[in-house]
């Protein structure tokens, strides 16, 4: 089992046979999912700055997609709103398909912002 | 008489074994086997939390964590994980028992998903005098158009944890080994051990549009919807 175990993690981390660079994405995304410690969270947002960096090594030269608007979800959740935002509109331009999402979070995050002025 | 009534009897046995033998549930083309899949062409994808039939509280999780990265290199928009469950949790809609067999129009209309992935966690054991782990996971992808089922699988995985370690330590390295193996999967293999099994059930979900062989492979022979393997 160890010699199997050891060949899926090497298989999946050499991303040229993958559409995506993940990185530790996996682990550090699952610590985050049971703890959600705030080491954690950092650890995570460390991943997702390695795959934004490390993206063109796998088969499509892509960030995966969902990574930009979770990042962004975290940027804005840590209180850094201009970020946050920059990377959720990544996400669009990256994906289309995510614009009904993303945009939904953009118009939420708005009207809170409007209702807390009043 | 009594004996041409048995021969009849006999042969209409014989037929209705070689009819549900022959029956065409298996040994279909993808594009047979997920005909409402290939017509509807989903693209995104939102993961609902895996529902967890078993004892161990963590199993959940690790399913989650680990189906983003297999349906992404499936070639589909996974939905952003952390932004939909914190969407899920702020609408008390995160609890997936209570949709897997509801409407999901709503589904599409919030996130914008084409379909939904349901698992169902039946088994994760290990069998200690074996040295086996197993697990049994269940996989229902629906349409959030037409609320049909799109892909449906189950597998049971099962792991032989010792198959590498020769036997010439005695008792206690078999007792010490033992305890490394249950540690091992009891941490961090866990996620090695679900990503494998999500990577062995979904290579049959046909490609989606990001992969290259996206409605290519509707003339591959589909796989097995129940099946186990022996690791």
């Amino acid at each position: 089992m160890k010699t199997m175990l050891g060949v899926s993690v090497v298989m999946y981390l050499c991303s040229c046979s993958h559409l995506y660079y993940w990185g530790s994405y996996d682990d550090r995304s699952y610590k985050v999912v049971k703890n959600s410690s705030e080491d954690d969270v950092q650890h995570l947002l460390v991943s997702y700055d390695d795959i934004a960096k490390k993206y063109t090594s796998g088969k499509r030269k892509m960030i995966p997609p969902g990574i930009c608007a979770d990042y962004g979800y975290f940027q804005m959740k840590t209180g850094n709103i201009e970020r946050g935002k920059y990377w959720l509109e990544r996400e669009k331009t990256l994906y289309p398909e995510s614009t009904t999402l993303v945009e939904r979070i953009l118009k939420t995050y708005e009207k809170n912002e409007n209702d807390s002025q009043k | 008489m009594k004996m041409i009534a048995k021969n009849k009897l006999a042969v209409i046995a014989v037929m209705a074994i070689f009819f549900v033998a022959c029956a065409p549930t298996e040994g279909l083309k993808k594009s047979q086997k997920y005909e409402s899949l290939y017509q509807e062409d989903p693209q995104t994808i939102l993961i609902m939390m895996p529902i967890n039939m078993t004892d161990n509280v963590e199993i959940k999780e690790v399913f989650y964590t680990t189906l983003t990265t297999i349906l992404a290199e499936r070639g589909y928009y996974v939905m952003p994980p952390f932004l939909c469950q914190e969407i899920l949790r702020s609408e008390s809609a995160n609890d997936s028992e209570w949709f897997e067999n509801a409407p999901l129009q709503k589904f599409g209309e919030v996130f914008g998903a084409d379909a939904v992935l349901f698992t169902t966690i039946h088994e994760w054991s290990k069998q200690s005098l074996k040295e086996t782990v197993t697990i049994k996971v269940a996989y229902v992808l629906k349409s959030t158009k037409t609320n049909s089922v799109l892909f449906t699988r189950t597998g049971t995985l099962i792991y032989d944890i010792d198959e590498d370690d020769e036997d010439d330590g005695g008792f206690f390295q078999r007792m010490i080994d033992s305890i490394i193996n249950t540690a091992l999967v009891g941490k961090n293999h866990m996620i090695d051990l679900s990503r494998d099994c999500n990577a062995a059930t979904l290579a049959d979900l046909p490609a989606g549009k990001y992969h290259p062989k996206h409605l290519k492979d509707s003339v591959e022979t589909a796989g097995l919807s129940v099946f186990t393997i022996n690791q």
